[in-house]
């Protein structure tokens, strides 16, 4: 255990040190804040049904396309592209543990940036006697939902990122297949949940519900949490770091 | 090799006696306890019937070799031979197709943890990661070692020192270092910690003359503390620094021993040289007077001496030599039997497989 916390924070600094983490977090707040503008414009100006938490959060698949790739791609195609694996792998330590560790640093970086999406908010928040001031501190709550969402469902997104940089040495192939699996799990879980309700197909039950990831964004964001969904994301994100560990182990020998 | 099939051999007959007399259960711990006291006796590494494929393709060939505790042992063969592939296997890196390796006594394939803490190993180029000062390496890498959280930084500070690091690279960041440097880094992380086994693949590559002399006095100082095992292609490199040698080619061994064993091994007959002055008629009539074939004569540029290489039996070359000394017109300079180098003996061997592949090819 003492050494899997050595490559964790091995890992951590690994992030924290390069100027690339600093640019994909720059690249991260200008998005989320350029979108949150956007729509607080559009809030203002026009009347909306959905509160602008609910509306903000149903945007976070792009930053997530945008993010997820660029912050796992260099966990193991870096590795396989200098050889330092080799010197890796010839300590006790397990592939299990290696992709455990650089999972766990690469979602912390996740959560965090996804963390100071609060801050928007909360900077809204000091407009006071405005319009926007009730908006910000009205839905305080919602924002813990929103995020409580997008941590539980970054279980799964960040672990096909780590499986993706687990297949190849090339860092570009990593991230655009990283963006490639992203975008196919959004909009097809999306497509296949609509057209199971049009043809009345309930033949995959939990899997169908689960796959429409904004339903159940709009439940957490009004407060209805459902444990299914973290059991359906926390078995499928354990089941993609095993295939990752099964690629490295293969890429290893 | 041959003590190892023995012990095999051995291992196989008590099965059967046990088999017949105890029953199969009994037949099982008596034959794993057998094999392991007999097979681990003195030996760091056994490897046996040892073979890898990639693709269906074979690299290594049910090898089988052994190494004694405290030796420095040179792995030579030419490009593809194999030689990674045994040592990140004995690193406990990959893992073989079938056969067996015991480190210490412990088999890779029963239990790789435990035989991964009784390895170190540098690997080919020595990739080191460029984000990390050298100490904050080495530190990092002695905890996953396992070194006691206490002892971290004096092991550390102590191969830092033996390398040559201590004062002119602990904060300097590894992407800074010269090719030297990186290689000494990668030589205190293989030293670092107190494994008993340490794997080397090519330590000296790039390595100016004084540096190789550096990585030379690390390997003294750790001899008959530790086994090493050091591939390279500097081949009068490893002929200084190592007791033994394994010749690998084509995936099979073809050679190990000691220099004097390999040299033995390759003389066909009893092949002399000698270094004589004189008139060369005169060295051509003593030579077949003593019965003596000559199979090469060249005149030496620098001193006229003339250069002999020739095939005699002992009573032969005793006559020869009282013959020469006593003849007033001749000079002996230098005679003996021919001393190969690592180079030759390399060449000879490797040369050989290649010939009687071709020849099992026709």
């Amino acid at each position: 255990m003492k050494k899997f916390y050595t490559l964790l924070k091995y890992e951590i600094y690994k992030l924290m040190v390069s100027p690339a983490t600093y640019i994909i977090a720059l690249i991260f707040m200008l998005s989320i804040g350029g979108i949150f503008a956007f729509l607080l414009y559009d809030y203002i100006k026009f009347e909306q049904d959905v509160p602008l938490v609910q509306m903000f959060y149903r945007c976070f698949w792009l930053p997530t396309c945008i993010i997820v790739p660029l912050l796992s791609m260099r966990s193991f195609s870096e590795e396989y592209k200098y050889g330092t694996f080799h010197s890796l792998f010839s300590v006790p330590i397990s592939c299990a543990e290696v992709v455990l560790a650089k999972f766990l640093a690469t979602y912390g970086m996740f959560i965090f940036l996804w963390l100071c999406s609060w801050s928007l908010f909360l900077a809204v928040g000091f407009k006071s006697g405005s319009i926007v001031h009730e908006i910000a501190f009205a839905s305080q709550f919602n924002i813990g939902g929103g995020l409580l969402f997008i941590a539980i469902t970054g279980l799964l997104f960040v672990a096909i990122g780590i499986f993706a940089s687990s297949l190849t040495e090339n860092q570009i192939v990593s991230c655009t297949l990283t963006f490639f699996l992203l975008l196919v799990l959004f909009i097809g879980g999306q497509f296949f949940a609509d057209r199971s309700q049009i043809s009345n197909l309930n033949l995959y039950g939990t899997y169908q519900e689960s796959l429409n990831i904004f339903s159940q964004l709009d439940n957490f964001c009004n407060g209805v949490f459902d444990t299914r969904l973290v059991v359906f994301y926390l078995s499928t994100c354990k089941l993609t770091l095993c295939f990752s560990a099964a690629a490295v182990q293969e890429k290893i020998s | 090799m041959c003590d190892l099939k023995w012990k095999h051999c051995a291992c196989q007959a008590t099965a059967n006696v046990s088999d017949n007399f105890y029953g199969l259960p009994i037949k099982i711990i008596f034959l794993s306890l057998l094999c392991h006291k007999t097979m681990s006796g003195n030996d760091a590494i056994v490897v046996n019937e040892l073979t890898k494929k990639y693709c269906g393709q074979v690299v290594l060939n049910a090898i089988s070799f052994s190494i004694k505790v405290g030796s420095v042992v040179g792995l030579i063969g030419p490009n593809g031979a194999g030689k990674s592939s045994i040592l990140r296997i004995l690193a406990g890196i990959i893992t073989g197709t079938s056969g067996d390796v015991l480190i210490n006594g412990n088999s890779i394939a029963e239990n790789v943890m435990r035989t991964k803490q009784h390895v170190s190993f540098m690997p080919e180029n020595n990739p080191l990661p460029d984000h990390l000062r050298v100490g904050e390496y080495l530190r990092f890498r002695a905890e996953l070692k396992g070194i006691p959280a206490r002892k971290i930084r004096q092991s550390a500070e102590k191969v830092m020192r033996q390398c040559d690091l201590y004062y002119e690279a602990r904060y300097r960041m590894i992407k800074t270092l010269s090719k030297g440097y990186r290689q000494r880094v990668g030589i205190a992380d293989a030293m670092l910690g107190n494994s008993e086994i340490v794997i080397l693949d090519e330590p000296t590559i790039g390595l100016d003359p004084h540096q190789i002399i550096g990585v030379r006095k690390i390997i003294d100082m750790n001899k008959g503390t530790r086994t090493i095992l050091i591939s390279s292609h500097i081949l009068s490199e490893l002929e200084t620094v190592c007791d033994n040698f394994i010749i690998i080619n084509r995936g099979h061994i073809v050679a190990t021993g000691t220099l004097d064993e390999l040299s033995n091994n390759i003389q066909e007959q009893d092949t002399f040289y000698a270094k004589i002055g004189g008139n060369r008629q005169v060295i051509r009539e003593s030579f077949e007077l003593a019965g003596v074939q000559i199979i090469e004569i060249k005149r030496s540029l620098c001193d006229g001496e003339y250069v002999i290489k020739f095939v005699a039996t002992e009573e032969a070359y005793r006559f020869l030599l009282s013959k020469i000394s006593g003849h007033g017109e001749l000079y002996v300079k230098k005679i003996g039997h021919i001393e190969y180098s690592l180079e030759e003996i390399f060449l000879n061997f490797t040369r050989r497989c290649r010939d009687q592949d071709d020849a099992d090819n026709s």
